[in-house]
């Protein structure tokens, strides 16, 4: 490996509304290494890499390519000085070959001589080991192949600094073996190889330098072989934590409210996002489960809704078996669930609060004789949601798209427990609220699981996690890592698990 | 705070509307149309006409007189059976461009009865070719929503290519199997007996379609606005993510949806081979189908809009007749037509958004 610095940035700081994401953040990566940025999501690895190919720009500090102070405006620009980006997104056309999709794009490209970019092409792909046939139609490629179309793309404009977005987050074992294989010899070759991550074991096997954020913030830089897993997951994720639990009444009862055995789901691109989980989820406790978001808790809750097909496993509630109900079924059995998009899943923003407000209650006899509607019985009942849950909008006839997030949620919420249900599927529930908005939505759930409902609370967030736990479980890759009465385990060990790099211990996954 | 900007050049600015007036659904249609005969003056100026003088012509020849008045009704017949139906399927975003072919399906399955269920009354006989009409076509518009619903198969790709396959249909069985044995080289069927004929009403050629249209689109209105299956329809059109996470089959919806919305354009066919031509001939119906689609999109897949611009359509069409008498060739009614759609076309956007002025301010 040399010496040889070929990204310098310097007191890197980014200012977003609400949120500082970049504070003083240096960052060096040297030629021929291939360079991990780790931390949670939200720790600021995606700004300061946008930074870096000008997406962004910083509001303060400097940027020096290979000894030279530089200032881009644009991905154009960072291009031009060897510095390109492979989006987690593919940004290709798919009725087009991969030879077209490489040139796209290119302006001093005017007539497209197939025959001498095909061995343009072909003589890229041999040099990296890519192997790629120049005239197959993006569609007709796996997204691995898809990947190695975007990384061509880049190597064909001749960047030697390349930084990737969590590469790995959709390919396969087999896939993410080939790709740092791939990397490695662009490495060897003194390329400059950075990849976004939040998976310690990719870390620890591929890379030769890390670098952690946490907040916004340099936590540090060191070399693979000075670190461990554990030093590691203790740098990502540590920090204070707000112990005010807002949990206070301990009501757990023994009765199972919902069973989950050996569930296996599949996401949408067809590989195993819930990889054999069993749980149980019993009356008057929220289950907190920690862990990265991406790790198959999406898919989890929406088979658990009988939104997303099973690959295998069954789901019990109640002790009845309902793998097979329909979601309208598990909602008549009193399932509630509150996703984690808010907008393009839970609410249509176009329509009337009243008319979201009825979204679970319109087929009631208490609104439907025989098919017509009882829109003055469902506009009482949103203004009662709006009163009882102190919702800011104008009125029930007012569209959702007019109000704050906070008061959307809120709005999904009253939605969601007016029925009285006997388990709460919960993601994120707060994700993007404010304080006080955050508040009343802890109470909510606080209440219903005292109440005696079942919640299942998703989170990435580890204060909400020990703010309203009764039991914790950390999902890591499709599967749990155990599970733990909240007061029997420790940030360590949650961090841990959240890295993939030890269990929690407790009741096993099974 | 959701408000979605599009910021133009300079300082014109284009803001969504939160909540769209009432009174703006109304007056923006009214000065889109107003917008295009405008449009059009300026053609007809060019060609040396007197604008004033044409649209005066149009107006006598589709309102002045009880037989351009019915006329006027007679064309608006199948137009707006189709606009209704087909914006029953629009109103979930399932874009049935099918109606031509149901049409002509419904129309031949109504011939088919007709001519072959001999010796009963008219009353039998038509309710038998109406059923007969609604079910096939629905049953043909069964085709591109199972095959969306099974292989997400795009359904607007599918029911253009069976427009052909069910005009084309009609065209074999008029000149082949069904043709006419005493209608010489003419391509159509033997005349319907007297049961199969719908009478006409007050002297004109307006038939018993128009109840049937007008119910039709009074039905649906109610549907949508009033019923379960109606919120769970506008849900699925707003959002089908939506629709599933609160529990509705939308698979289900959309076949069930489709199967009306056919059936309804299947109508417009029996409606009109036994209301008008007492037999299946070819052209029974130029343009409806097309037309149809674009009543359903001028009247935003409200289906009372539907019948309010289908008799606007009708009008053209009968207007648009009579100034031939100037000597003003048919495709200055279709300009007049397509400019009027283009202002309507145009015009929605004045409904969704707002437009602001910021002098000199940025974002």
């Amino acid at each position: 490996m040399s010496t040889q610095a070929t990204v310098e940035m310097k007191g890197i700081c980014k200012e977003f509304p609400s949120t500082l994401a970049n504070d003083q953040v240096d960052f060096t990566a040297y030629a021929g290494e291939i360079h991990a940025l780790l931390g949670e999501n939200g720790a600021g690895k995606s700004t300061l890499m946008n930074i870096l190919t000008g997406v962004l720009e910083q509001d303060k500090g400097e940027i020096w390519i290979r000894k030279k102070r530089v200032f881009m405006k644009s991905p154009k620009d960072a291009l031009s000085l060897g510095i390109g980006m492979i989006y987690q997104h593919f940004k290709l056309v798919k009725p087009f070959t991969v030879a077209e999709n490489i040139v796209l794009g290119m302006e001093n490209v005017r007539v497209l001589n197939k025959r001498a970019l095909e061995a343009q092409v072909r003589e890229l792909s041999q040099e990296y080991k890519i192997d790629l046939n120049p005239f197959s139609f993006i569609w007709q490629l796996s997204i691995g192949e898809q990947q190695r179309v975007e990384i061509l793309k880049v190597l064909y404009r001749r960047a030697d600094i390349l930084i990737l977005d969590e590469p790995t987050a959709v390919l396969t074992p087999e896939e993410v073996k080939e790709l740092f294989q791939t990397l490695r010899s662009m490495a060897k070759k003194g390329g400059t190889i950075i990849f976004i991550t939040h998976k310690m074991h990719e870390v620890m096997e591929f890379a030769d330098r890390i670098t952690v954020l946490r907040d916004g913030r340099l936590i540090g830089t060191m070399k693979r072989e000075e670190t461990s897993e554990q030093e590691l997951a203790r740098l990502m994720v540590g920090r204070e934590i707000s112990t005010g639990r807002r949990n206070r009444e301990n009501t757990v009862k023994s009765q199972e409210q919902l069973r989950v055995k050996d569930l296996t789901v599949l996401n949408d691109k067809r590989v195993k996002a819930v990889d054999g989980l069993s749980f149980q989820l019993f009356a008057g406790e929220i289950l907190g489960v920690a862990g990265v978001s991406g790790n198959g808790q999406k898919e989890l809750m929406e088979a658990l809704a009988g939104l997303r097909p099973r690959a295998g496993g069954q789901i019990f509630m109640g002790g009845q078996d309902i793998s097979r109900a329909s979601p309208r079924e598990r909602m008549d059995q009193g399932m509630a669930f509150i996703p984690e998009d808010r907008y393009g899943f839970a609410l249509v923003p176009s329509m009337t609060v009243m008319e979201n407000a009825s979204l679970k209650c319109y087929r009631d006899s208490r609104f439907n004789r025989g098919g017509v509607l009882d829109y003055r019985g469902l506009e009482q009942q949103a203004r009662e949601f709006i009163k009882e849950f102190e919702i800011k909008v104008g009125g029930p006839k007012s569209l959702v798209q007019s109000m704050s997030g906070g008061n959307a949620q809120k709005l999904i919420l009253a939605r969601e427990t007016a029925r009285e249900p006997s388990v709460i599927l919960a993601s994120y529930p707060v994700r993007g609220l404010d304080i006080k908005a955050t508040e009343s939505i802890h109470q909510i759930l606080v209440k219903e699981k005292a109440r005696g409902a079942g919640v299942l609370l998703i989170s990435e967030d580890l204060d909400e996690i020990f703010q309203l736990s009764d039991r914790v479980a950390v999902m890591y890759e499709g599967k749990l890592m155990g599970i733990l009465p909240i007061g029997q385990v420790t940030l360590d060990q949650i961090g841990m698990a959240m890295a993939g790099a030890a269990r929690l211990g407790g009741e096993d996954d099974g | 705070m959701m408000d979605k900007e599009r910021r133009g050049r300079g300082s014109l600015r284009l803001i969504r509307r939160m909540d769209i007036p009432g009174w703006l659904r109304l007056a923006v249609p009214a000065a889109s149309i107003a917008g295009g005969f405008l449009f059009s003056a300026i053609f007809l100026l060019g060609a040396g006409e007197s604008p004033l003088e044409v649209y005066g012509v149009m107006l006598q020849g589709a309102f002045g007189s009880s037989y351009g008045l019915g006329e006027t009704v007679v064309k608006m017949i199948p137009l707006m059976l189709v606009s209704v139906g087909v914006s029953f399927a629009f109103k979930m975003q399932i874009w049935n461009a099918g109606g031509e072919g149901q049409l002509h399906i419904g129309a031949a399955a109504a011939t088919f009865i007709i001519l072959n269920l001999k010796g009963y009354d008219r009353k039998t006989t038509l309710t038998a070719a109406f059923l007969a009409a609604f079910f096939c076509a629905g049953l043909y518009g069964l085709i591109p929503a199972v095959m969306k619903v099974k292989w997400n198969v795009n359904e607007l790709i599918t029911c253009l290519m069976l427009n052909y396959v069910g005009t084309l249909l009609i065209s074999w069985l008029i000149q082949g199997p069904w043709k006419d044995p005493a209608g010489f080289a003419f391509p159509r069927t033997a005349k319907f007996p007297r049961a199969g004929e719908m009478p006409a009403f007050f002297g004109t050629r307006i038939h018993a379609g128009v109840v049937m249209g007008l119910l039709a689109a009074l039905l649906l209105w109610f549907i949508l606005t009033r019923t379960r299956w109606g919120f769970e329809i506008q849900l699925i059109g707003a959002n089908p993510k939506v629709a599933e996470y609160a529990g509705i089959p939308v698979k289900r919806y959309i076949l069930a949806v489709m199967f009306v919305s056919a059936g309804i354009a299947g109508i417009a066919g029996m409606s009109e081979v036994c209301g008008i031509t007492h037999r299946l001939q070819a052209n029974f119906a130029a343009q409806v189908g097309p037309s149809g689609m674009t009543i359903a999109y001028l009247a935003q897949c409200h289906p009372l809009g539907a019948v309010l611009v289908s008799f606007l359509f009708g009008a053209l069409l009968v207007g648009g007749n009579s100034i031939q008498k100037l000597g003003l060739p048919v495709s200055t009614v279709q300009m007049i037509q397509g400019s009027i759609l283009f202002f309507v076309a145009a015009g929605t956007m004045f409904m969704n958004y707002q437009i602001q002025w910021k002098g000199g301010s940025r974002e």
